[in-house]
């Protein structure tokens, strides 16, 4: 059931009209129970990794918060469970075949088809909430939740559980525990997030997506350095708007039942350097990193008396944690790749600390932020190359943009991309200029309602209703 | 002045009806749905008209490839716009000739014209609408559309042994009967039959959908590459030779044709659906429009495929010649006349274009006799 199917809509109107008529505390147990069917709708075995990690989790923090020996024992034992949970399942594609292959060399032969595991739904998202929940409450800078419906509901409350937000216990628990109104106001903002992300998933996304040559990236000697660079843009702002869109759709959704998700984009490609990027590009995700990888690094190497503390703590923090993050993303080297590339691009923006006191981005001239634009943007989509394809095919790409000797460009189905990009664009910035998500409710009625038509005609007439195309972050 | 109610109570409906909600526990809309809403609604139904009027546009339809009517048979969306060009430029359909791929290339409507202009000194409009593996029962389907919308002075239908064979459940008449529209013009509603029936936007949506994703193939004209041609008449010309329609075919041989025919034709069964759908056909040569059976001409190789040869053969001809007698329908058999030159097939039962001009002017020939003998009045001023 993938949220732009009907069997979604139905379903989750469905669960909205029972919501709205219970009382608050009934109204947890019937998320979590529409949560979980959520979650067998796509495999029973997902709903049972989920309950197991969730009743593990949920003892481990009561005993952390009971038990003042060993605290810092069980914290580890949590996180162990936790990474070797999110390993054992996203490493098992590298894995298995080798088990495989011992197992047939013992003689001891496996079904027909082999060894599957399916990677359960949600798994790399909602790990990172029970590690996030267990070091909040060892830190003593939140309660262990007592009660195993609301901690339940944290990890599994369907809106956010395909891909995120990444919500911290910190901030959602509390929500769970109040009253919930959805007013006029919410259900304004709801409804414009909807909108906003089927803009961006269905007209924007799936086109952009849909748009690509098929070989460009297969066979990129066959292409123009021009013309890879116009279609590496094209990837981009397709992957941004797919993942953008999925999140507005489910913030929107989940508004519907009072409870407000996190953002998670704020025009990522507008940025001027590349902390700000992480500060705009899967703002939850970086966030948590930035909490429980780089905080605690850099804080460990503060605490060194090393004479190259600074060094140090230039390059150790950012590396390890953009190398988490792409190995969150994938176990794989292209994967690692893409993370070692952003944690350079970090560290060699903050090179120039160690000799001089950082400008902020907004007191830095105009021309230089626009020109820091263009650079960031640049450099991010040449890491974008190892993130979507396999190590050989992105250093083929990379020598193919190097190749300077044909310039020829095919144009014609650039043109008709053109609009669409600009479009995502011209989006963005409404939202950045304004510093408001929200600044599309504050046009005028006969606006509102002309793009709303037009996104309803995209839908039911241009898309011929064929709108159910997996989000790509759904993937981690 | 009192209505009976307690002021509270009517202040609480009141407010009910402007779209408050009284003390709810999580839903609390303080206004009825607001003016943008009404708006996009109306927006939305604006757009939409502006479309369907754009969508039955000349203009609009010129650069794509006819729509599918729902439909995943690759020949019918042609036929349909085809005939649909062909009777607005002729300013009437004479005369349509349905079947299945031997009258789509069988049947040649310009020969055809010429043999009855040859005989009466008139000119006629005739169009080929053979459809691909169809059988009986859905060429009774697709006569009914015909006959609605266009009014022919004559409906011919070429007919052959296997019409009969193929039940209505396999995927090549299923292909056309379980389309909604074709659905929906047999009386069964559906919102999608009725959709395709009545909205040219509803038709185009997956040209649509398919240009916003760039893709143009079977979309724009220009870029569609059939690995045939269907003339503005109807007509398929097939210029291939066979030279093996006259011999056994062999056991070993695992080519389409073969192993189709040895699958129709071993245990020859003619099946009562099919006969059912021939003599709803049969029925219009009451009300109004003139029928014509037509045996389509076979190679005597096709014989072979038959578990008890000719004589199941004979089978087909003998019920559909008995049915045909009882609804006052000419029936006129090919097989005894043996006229096809051996140079006219593409296989044991497709005639290609030479064949299809010697059957075809016959076939002109024959309604200009019948008309003369007066057993038709099709085209009589």
């Amino acid at each position: 059931m993938t949220i732009t199917s009907l069997h979604f809509v139905l379903f989750t109107a469905l669960a909205l009209a029972v919501y709205y008529l219970l009382p608050r505390r009934l109204q947890n147990v019937w998320l979590l129970f529409v949560s979980y069917v959520f979650i067998v709708s796509w495999d029973w075995t997902f709903a049972a990794v989920l309950g197991m990690v969730t009743a593990l989790n949920f003892l481990l923090a009561l005993r952390l918060r009971i038990n003042d020996q060993g605290r810092r024992g069980l914290l580890w034992l949590g996180i162990g469970f936790n990474v070797l949970t999110l390993v054992f399942f996203r490493a098992a594609g590298f894995f298995l075949p080798e088990l495989e292959a011992m197992l047939a060399f013992l003689g001891l032969s496996t079904q027909a088809g082999g060894l599957q595991i399916l990677v359960p739904l949600g798994l790399s998202y909602y790990t990172l909430q029970t590690i996030s929940y267990l070091v909040d409450v060892h830190r003593g800078q939140l309660k262990a939740e007592s009660d195993f419906v609301n901690f339940a509901l944290y990890l599994a409350y369907f809106p956010k559980l395909l891909a995120g937000p990444i919500e911290r216990a910190s901030a959602f628990l509390p929500k769970l525990a109040q009253p919930r109104r959805v007013d006029n106001r919410m259900i304004a903002q709801s409804v414009m997030l909807i909108f906003v992300g089927l803009v961006r998933k269905l007209m924007i996304a799936d086109t952009l997506t849909a748009s690509f040559i098929p070989d460009v990236f297969q066979l990129p000697a066959k292409y123009s350095p021009p013309e890879l660079v116009f279609w590496l843009i094209i990837y981009a702002f397709a992957l941004y708007n797919d993942f953008a869109g999925y999140t507005d759709i489910v913030r929107g959704l989940s508004g519907f039942f009072g409870i407000e998700l996190s953002a998670n984009f704020r025009a990522p490609y507008l940025s001027r350097n590349f902390t700000e990027f992480w500060q705009r590009w899967h703002i939850t995700l970086s966030q948590w990193l930035r909490d429980y990888v780089y905080y605690p690094i850099s804080r460990a190497l503060s605490r060194c008396n090393s004479s190259y503390r600074r060094l140090a703590n230039l390059i150790v923090p950012p590396l390890i944690t953009m190398l988490v993050s792409g190995m969150w993303h994938g176990f794989s080297l292209n994967m690692i790749l893409w993370g070692g590339l952003h944690g350079s691009y970090l560290i060699v923006e903050r090179i120039p600390t160690l000799w001089q006191p950082l400008v902020p981005t907004q007191n830095q001239p105009r021309w230089r932020q626009w020109l820091g634009v263009v650079v960031v943007f640049s450099f991010v989509i040449l890491a974008w190359v190892p993130f979507r394809w396999e190590l050989p095919a992105a250093f083929q790409l990379w020598e193919a943009l190097l190749n300077w000797s044909d310039i020829a460009i095919r144009y014609r189905r650039m043109l008709f991309v053109l609009p669409l990009l600009l479009g995502s664009v011209v989006l963005d910035f409404i939202q950045y200029r304004s510093e408001d998500e929200f600044i599309f409710l504050k046009w005028s009625s006969l606006t509102k309602a002309a793009c709303m038509a037009i996104v309803l005609f995209w839908i039911f007439i241009v898309t011929a209703g064929n709108f159910e195309k997996p989000f790509v972050y759904q993937a981690f | 002045m009192n209505n009976g109610l307690d002021p509270q109570p009517r202040q609480s409906l009141r407010l009910l009806l402007r779209g408050v909600q009284l003390k709810p526990a999580t839903l609390q809309i303080g206004t009825a749905p607001g003016k943008t809403v009404w708006l996009t609604v109306l927006l939305f139904i604006l757009l939409t008209a502006v479309a369907e009027g754009v969508a039955r546009s000349e203009s609009f339809q010129a650069p794509l490839t006819p729509p599918k009517m729902g439909s995943r048979h690759y020949q019918l969306g042609h036929k349909l716009a085809l005939l649909n060009v062909f009777s607005q430029k002729t300013g009437r359909v004479d005369c349509i000739m349905l079947g299945s791929s031997m009258v789509d290339t069988g049947f040649d409507p310009a020969a055809f014209q010429t043999g009855y202009q040859e005989m009466t000194g008139r000119n006629i409009h005739c169009f080929n609408f053979g459809i691909d593996a169809s059988t009986a029962a859905s060429i009774a389907a697709l006569a009914r559309i015909i006959v609605e919308d266009y009014h022919p002075r004559l409906l011919m239908i070429g007919t052959d042994a296997r019409d009969y064979a193929v039940p209505k459940e396999d995927p090549d008449p299923a292909v056309v009967l379980n389309t909604p529209w074709v659905a929906y013009r047999q009386g069964e509603f559906s919102l999608e039959g009725w959709l395709l029936e009545h909205s040219y936007l509803y038709r185009y949506r997956q040209h649509l959908g398919r240009l916003a994703r760039f893709q143009f193939e079977d979309t724009l004209w220009a870029n569609t590459k059939l690995n045939y041609e269907i003339l503005p008449n109807g007509f398929t010309p097939l210029s291939k030779v066979s030279t093996y329609i006259n011999n056994p075919p062999n056991p070993a041989d695992d080519s389409f044709e073969v192993t189709y025919y040895t699958r129709i034709y071993s245990s020859y069964q003619m099946l009562h659906e099919n006969l059912e759908g021939l003599e709803s056909i049969m029925e219009y040569n009451q009300s109004g429009t003139p029928v014509i059976l037509v045996e389509m001409p076979v190679s005597d190789g096709l014989y072979y495929f038959f578990g008890n040869r000719e004589a199941d053969y004979n089978r087909f001809l003998t019920r559909v010649g008995e049915l045909a007698r009882l609804h006052h329908v000419p029936f006129w058999q090919t097989e005894p006349l043996d006229f096809i030159p051996d140079d006219g097939w593409v296989d044991y039962s497709h005639l290609n274009k030479t064949g299809a001009v010697v059957f075809s002017t016959w076939l002109g020939q024959q309604v200009a006799r019948a008309e003369h003998q007066g057993s038709i009045k099709a085209f009589r001023p």
